[in-house]
């Protein structure tokens, strides 16, 4: 079943932007959906419709079932969104925000306090909880506003960045914590920069540059699709590395192109390295235009 | 009701912590009284409490401004509770009844000094809560609107400090309008906080005036309070188009 559908969707801002053009797609329930792309690909006005915070001009979107447009409400009881860029009230502690945050979702006063308990531990909160939010880091802050997410306990979640400024540990703790609220039947559609994030959490993806979609599939389905089987890297020869040097990335399909990449790195005395495509090729080659063709 | 109330607790808490910025706004809505203590005595400085009711009101909806700003640009908290069951006007409530606590301590001093020092009619009070109502209203939404439209913080900070001057500070809001020059009187009253602070006045018993001077104060209260509010709805979208 489709947690969102959405259908020729479109956005132009009022100063004439156009975010999105014929965008569709569709998330299934339960899973983990990230949408990947550039700065200002169209992913944050993607998800700000689908979270029924921006109205579309074109198109249609139904978010559990209901259209984001004509039927807001209905929608919002069963949602929460971790904002991108997002930075909580510094005078608070983390133990009141997360906890009034509970309340004004209309969660009662005991569950309030223990879903606040039970998320500032799960986030690594807890040591934190009494001291000022303008005191703690920055990727304490960040967690702190997913902690607001996570208290609601949504059935669909909307995540955007919201792992930016977070170091590896304390992202794949938040990783953790995604992949278990998913096995309690949780929904996520999440943006994302990172492409080992992506990797690592995506049931699904899409690839969305200039405001359109240009792939929808699986992370498998994105690095098999991208055209190329195997990937060579050149290193820039001995004699040029440094500032002059410039390495290249090969994308090549069959053999005989394989043959002639490694044959031409020999001559050009380069260090050859051959590997199999990575979802950031996929990225690349769909987003970036294509990688070095082989001219051999 | 109970989403509108924990709003406000959740930035009251905040200021809670650190009742210094509460002081400060005691002690600036009370300055000109001590003044007019020190330079003209004691009756001079309790007929300026009920500037103190107005000046406290005007803050409370200048307040709004940054707190609509910041909770839209920079913490983001409306983008959060736009995708949640919170109706807009919760929200809107719960950032008046957060900005109208700023200015609380300022509220409650003036209102127990006047207990204790004029012999209130309850009649006399009702009509002063009215014109201060309307002007607290009104104000609310100048704040809102304020906080809507600006693309900056500095200009956030700018208009505040504007509008509280214009409205707070320049009127004779502690002091009786005969006092200013004739020339000066009729452009006085087109800042609403004149015309709510004539009307407290009067009806607190610092001296009457014409009853055309109080028809015409709830008018202009009122009209002020309908165009900020329709001027707030302009700005306002709890959906962004």
């Amino acid at each position: 079943m489709s947690v969102i559908e959405a259908q020729a969707l479109g956005k132009t801002y009022p100063g004439g932007t156009r975010a999105l053009q014929d965008v569709s797609l569709s998330v299934r329930e339960g899973e983990i959906y990230c949408l990947l792309g550039r700065n200002g690909a169209g992913k944050t006005t993607l998800l700000r419709i689908l979270a029924t915070q921006l109205a579309p001009n074109e198109g249609t979107a139904r978010v559990m079932g209901h259209d984001v447009v004509r039927d807001p409400w209905a929608i919002r009881d069963h949602i929460a969104v971790v904002p991108q860029g997002a930075i909580p009230h510094g005078w608070n502690t983390p133990d009141e925000a997360v906890y009034r945050i509970a309340r004004i979702r209309g969660v009662a006063r005991e569950e309030a306090r223990r879903r606040t308990d039970e998320v500032l531990r799960d986030l690594d909160l807890w040591e934190h909880r009494h001291k000022m939010i303008f005191d703690l880091s920055g990727g304490t802050k960040q967690r702190v506003v997913i902690a607001y997410a996570f208290v609601v306990r949504p059935e669909l979640l909307f995540l955007d960045e919201p792992t930016i400024g977070l170091d590896p540990i304390a992202r794949r703790g938040i990783w953790r914590i995604l992949r278990r609220l998913k096995r309690d039947g949780c929904t996520f559609l999440l943006t994302s920069h990172y492409l080992d994030e992506v990797e690592a959490l995506a049931d699904r993806l899409a690839i969305i540059d200039r405001g359109r979609v240009l792939f929808e599939g699986t992370v498998h389905e994105a690095i098999t699709g991208s055209g190329s089987s195997t990937m060579v890297d050149l290193a820039p020869p001995s004699s040029l590395q440094g500032a002059n040097g410039h390495a290249e990335t090969i994308a090549v399909r069959n053999d005989e192109e394989l043959l002639a990449v490694v044959q031409r790195g020999q001559r050009e005395g380069r260090k050859v390295s051959v590997r199999p495509p990575s979802l950031e090729d996929a990225f690349m080659r769909r987003v970036g235009g294509p990688l070095d063709e082989p001219d051999g | 009701m109970g989403e509108t109330v924990h709003f406000a607790l959740f930035h009251i808490h905040q200021d809670a912590k650190d009742p210094t910025g509460l002081l400060f706004t005691v002690i600036i809505s009370f300055l000109p009284v001590m003044f007019l203590l020190i330079f003209i005595g004691t009756a001079g400085a309790i007929a300026a409490l009920p500037g103190v009711l107005v000046f406290a009101l005007t803050g409370a909806g200048i307040a709004g401004a940054p707190i609509v700003y910041w909770n839209r640009v920079h913490h983001h908290i409306q983008d959060f509770l736009v995708s949640s069951p919170m109706r807009p006007a919760s929200f809107a409530v719960g950032t008046a009844l957060y900005a109208t606590f700023l200015s609380s301590p300022s509220l409650v001093m003036a209102a127990v000094a006047l207990a204790i020092f004029v012999p209130l009619s309850v009649q006399g009070v009702l009509l002063a809560m009215a014109a201060l109502l309307l002007l607290w209203t009104g104000m609310l939404f100048v704040g809102f609107s304020a906080g809507l439209a600006a693309k900056s913080v500095t200009r956030v900070n700018q208009v505040g400090n504007l509008v509280g001057l214009a409205l707070g500070l320049l009127p004779p809001v502690y002091y009786p309008l005969d006092r200013l020059p004739p020339f000066w009187r009729p452009i006085a009253l087109l800042a609403p906080t004149t015309d709510a602070a004539q009307v407290a006045r009067a009806a607190l018993g610092f001296g009457p005036i014409p009853l055309s001077q109080e028809i015409f104060a709830f008018g202009y209260l009122g009209a002020f309070a309908g165009l900020a509010a329709l001027l707030s709805l302009r700005y306002a979208h709890w959906v962004e188009p």
